[in-house]
């Protein structure tokens, strides 16, 4: 995932952003709040009730050493901030998972990597989109619709977002009837105790990810969710023949439920991107 | 005086050592302190040299002006070498496929254990493009790969408590074995006072000089991104191998952001089968045999009593199956001479073996005290049947001209004046059947493909002028048969180019 809070907040608030992304990893109970019990949901007898807020932290846990305080607020190379922005451009994109596109697009994705400040959607506050937008925050299940809640991470600008995901067994409306949106057109079904969310109808705006990552309008996504005890782990695969050679599958990640039975949705940071003019190096953020 | 290894100092970490290595350039990042980098892409341009091509023996690799591109990813792990020979300076003396007509593209890839050569960058996923399959080639370009100065790093880390570090010269040396594909190799790399990469040692075997080093320098560490990301990079990388450059390249910029590099694996080249020694004899007149079935071919020539073999070409494993085509198809007679048209290890790389089955080597005069010389050479890494059962090569020479004859039949050998491409170039003649037998001078193309300069088929053709060959037919040592006509008709449309 980006971070680009020193684009749009200025770098004194990147420092107060990363410290509260600091703070969310290491005290998650205190700043998110309490979710209902999931058994006290309403949902279909026969399925796993997803319905909670699965905002809690990752599984991976807080990683930031406590003892340097600079290093508890940024997450950077012997705490030095001048080495924030460029470990983490690094470190983000050393994930050896990369969809795979056609030959003829290899260029076309450096490029895009390259121009991320210009090029990317999301610096100019544009919506995430399925999948990049990832797993939901919350989720409230009926017996026939799911209803997705988002909440922009602070370093992005997506803002907040939702989705209602048709459980009923209809079909998809045709492509060629849908304009090309964000977050495409969802329909869900079961398998087992996974719940599969089929989505198309997308715009070719979006990216998958950092790096470049483009699409055409054919892209279909399908989103696999299961729930474990407390723990949700979404995974998404992504169709494009369009302009990959082959299906890409996202690194699954894993959501902790919150305990908090009075947990609440924070809401998104506001995007204004006011920065882009006064960036003189391609320099990732 | 010769520097003395010793143990690093007591308390003297490995692993520590390879972690101040890796940070000393920049692969370590983030409060975890982990190895960050995954792939890179680096340009380059300079020099690039045809190892054992040589335009004298003994004489140093001939240079070529390279342009290159370089993408790798240690995750996979995966490297796609992109180069651009050239010779615009003027001719290049030896061989190495020069002179060149016009730049010659080369992309060269290694992903897991395939590798493969492009026609262009993701060739086989590319509508008329080519792939093809280059399975000899996975552990050479597999060892480039962990021989860079992250790939030796990563690599000495791996190796967890089989790598050691002593102290050589004042400079911290790390040594470790190889596993995997390249289990084998042990890999010497030396750092430098700032802890970076300064160069790296690893063993290789040569069919001609037998144990060798691989020696590669790396120096003038910059961040050379165009995007910074205070990874640094060699701006000079030089390689050499048999004690003269095979590489020098001065790197002009490096993207080390992690880039996107991608390295699918053809299904041509997953589904190609392993490759093959084959040898096919095609008589092309009575006791006249063309050995092909590989990219070099020989030539047997029967005699009363012996069998004259015109070149043992490229390797041990060839030189034995050409040997036994031999005895296959010219039955109860021996291998007496072995003629050698010139000192290129492709088409000297055979010899010990057939020096092994007895054959006296017959080479241009020039060619003998280097042959005595890397002959003597061990060959402890892949021992050869020679160095396993070792007997004195006997070797003849030819000066300008040489006859063998049994009364019979001649088959004569010329030293080729005026070779742009060796100095000890022999071409063979059989006057009664007006059959030429040479290498490299002229390699007949495919229909359709372009010739190249053409500069040593003018030279062939003056020769055989100057010599008053009555050619007919031609056996090149690469290529197809074809007759005198097509030499001269090559050689005219080249002139009018």
């Amino acid at each position: 995932m980006k971070s680009s809070c020193k684009k749009r907040f200025g770098f004194g608030s990147c420092v107060l952003i990363a410290a509260q992304v600091t703070a969310v990893c290491l005290f998650p109970k205190q700043v998110w709040g309490q979710a209902p019990s999931p058994s006290a949901s309403h949902s279909t007898e026969a399925h796993p009730d997803l319905t909670g807020v699965w905002n809690g932290a990752t599984v991976a846990g807080p990683y930031i050493k406590s003892a340097d305080p600079l290093a508890a607020l940024l997450p950077a190379r012997d705490g030095d901030l001048v080495n924030f922005e460029r470990d983490g451009a690094l470190i983000r994109r050393s994930n050896p998972n990369k969809p795979l596109y056609k030959p003829q697009y290899w260029e076309k994705v450096q490029k895009l990597d390259q121009n991320e400040n210009e090029a990317d959607p999301s610096y100019g506050c544009a919506p995430g989109g399925v999948p990049r937008i990832g797993p939901p925050a919350k989720i409230v299940q009926t017996p026939t619709e799911l209803v997705f809640l988002y909440v922009s991470p602070p370093a992005q600008g997506w803002g907040d977002a939702y989705r209602v995901i048709p459980t009923d067994g209809r079909a998809h409306t045709p492509l060629d009837q849908l304009d090309g949106t964000w977050n495409g057109e969802s329909v869900g079904h079961w398998e087992g105790d996974t719940l599969v969310v089929d989505t198309i109808g997308f715009n070719d705006t979006s990216w998958l990810d950092i790096g470049g990552y483009f699409h055409s309008e054919n892209m279909h996504v399908i989103e696999r969710i299961r729930r474990d005890g407390d723990t949700l782990t979404w995974q998404a695969t992504v169709e494009d023949p369009d302009v990959l050679l082959k299906p890409w599958v996202t690194n699954p990640r894993v959501q902790r439920l919150n305990p908090d039975p009075k947990a609440r949705l924070p809401e998104s940071f506001p995007c204004s991107e006011r920065d882009l003019s006064h960036l003189v190096t391609k320099e990732h953020h | 005086m010769a520097a003395i290894a010793v143990p690093a100092a007591p308390g003297q970490d490995v692993s520590a050592t390879i972690n101040k290595a890796e940070y000393a350039i920049g692969m370590i990042r983030g409060p975890r302190r982990i190895d960050a980098i995954n792939t890179l892409e680096y340009w380059g341009t300079g020099h690039i040299y045809s190892f054992g091509q040589a335009y004298r023996p003994g004489g140093p690799w001939p240079p070529y002006k390279v342009t290159t591109r370089v993408s790798l990813s240690y995750a996979v792990p995966a490297m796609r070498m992109d180069f651009t020979r050239d010779n615009p300076e003027g001719l290049v003396q030896g061989g190495g496929l020069g002179p060149l007509a016009k730049p010659e593209r080369q992309i060269q890839v290694v992903s897991g254990s395939f590798a493969w050569n492009e026609s262009t960058p993701g060739a086989g996923f590319v509508p008329g493009s080519t792939a093809t399959p280059a399975a000899g080639a996975v552990r050479d370009r597999l060892l480039q790969l962990w021989t860079t100065p992250f790939g030796v790093l990563k690599a000495a880390e791996q190796a967890g408590a089989s790598a050691k570090v002593t102290i050589d010269g004042g400079a911290t040396v790390i040594t470790f074995p190889l596993s995997g594909r390249l289990a084998g190799i042990t890999v010497k790399a030396t750092l430098n006072g700032k802890n970076q990469v300064e160069k790296v040692e690893t063993p290789a075997d040569d069919p001609v000089l037998g144990d060798i080093v691989t020696e590669t320098t790396y120096s003038d560490y910059k961040d050379l991104g165009e995007i910074k990301s205070d990874v640094l990079f060699p701006s000079r990388i030089v390689q050499k191998q048999g004690g003269f450059p095979i590489l020098d390249l001065t790197i002009t910029k490096a993207d080390l952001n992690n880039p996107y590099v991608v390295f699918p694996v053809p299904e041509a080249v997953e589904q190609a089968p392993p490759p093959a020694v084959k040898v096919d004899a095609q008589k092309v007149a009575d006791g006249v045999w063309y050995l092909t079935g590989g990219t070099h071919h020989s030539v047997a020539v029967e005699f009363t009593n012996y069998v004259v073999l015109v070149e043992c070409p490229q390797n041990e494993e060839r030189a034995l199956a050409v040997i036994q085509a031999v005895k296959t198809t010219i039955p109860r007679k021996p291998i007496r001479y072995v003629v050698n048209t010139h000192h290129h290890f492709d088409h000297s790389g055979g010899l010990r073996a057939c020096v092994a089955e007895g054959a006296t080597i017959l080479t241009q005069v020039d060619n003998k005290a280097y042959y005595e010389k890397v002959w003597a050479q061990p060959h402890t890494l892949n021992p050869d049947t020679l160095a396993k059962a070792p007997r004195k090569p006997v070797i003849e020479t030819v000066a300008d001209k040489r006859v063998l004859t049994d009364g019979k039949r001649s088959l004569e050998l010329y030293h080729v004046e005026g070779s742009n491409h060796a100095t000890t170039m022999l071409i063979g003649f059989l006057p009664q059947e007006k059959i030429l037998i040479e290498a490299d001078l002229y390699n007949p193309p495919p229909e359709g493909a372009l010739s190249l300069a053409l500069v040593k088929e003018k030279n062939l053709y003056e020769n055989l002028t100057r010599l008053k060959l009555d050619v007919r037919e031609i056996t090149p040592l690469h290529g197809k048969l074809v007759t005198i006509e097509d030499l001269k008709k090559a050689i005219g449309d080249g002139g009018s180019r």
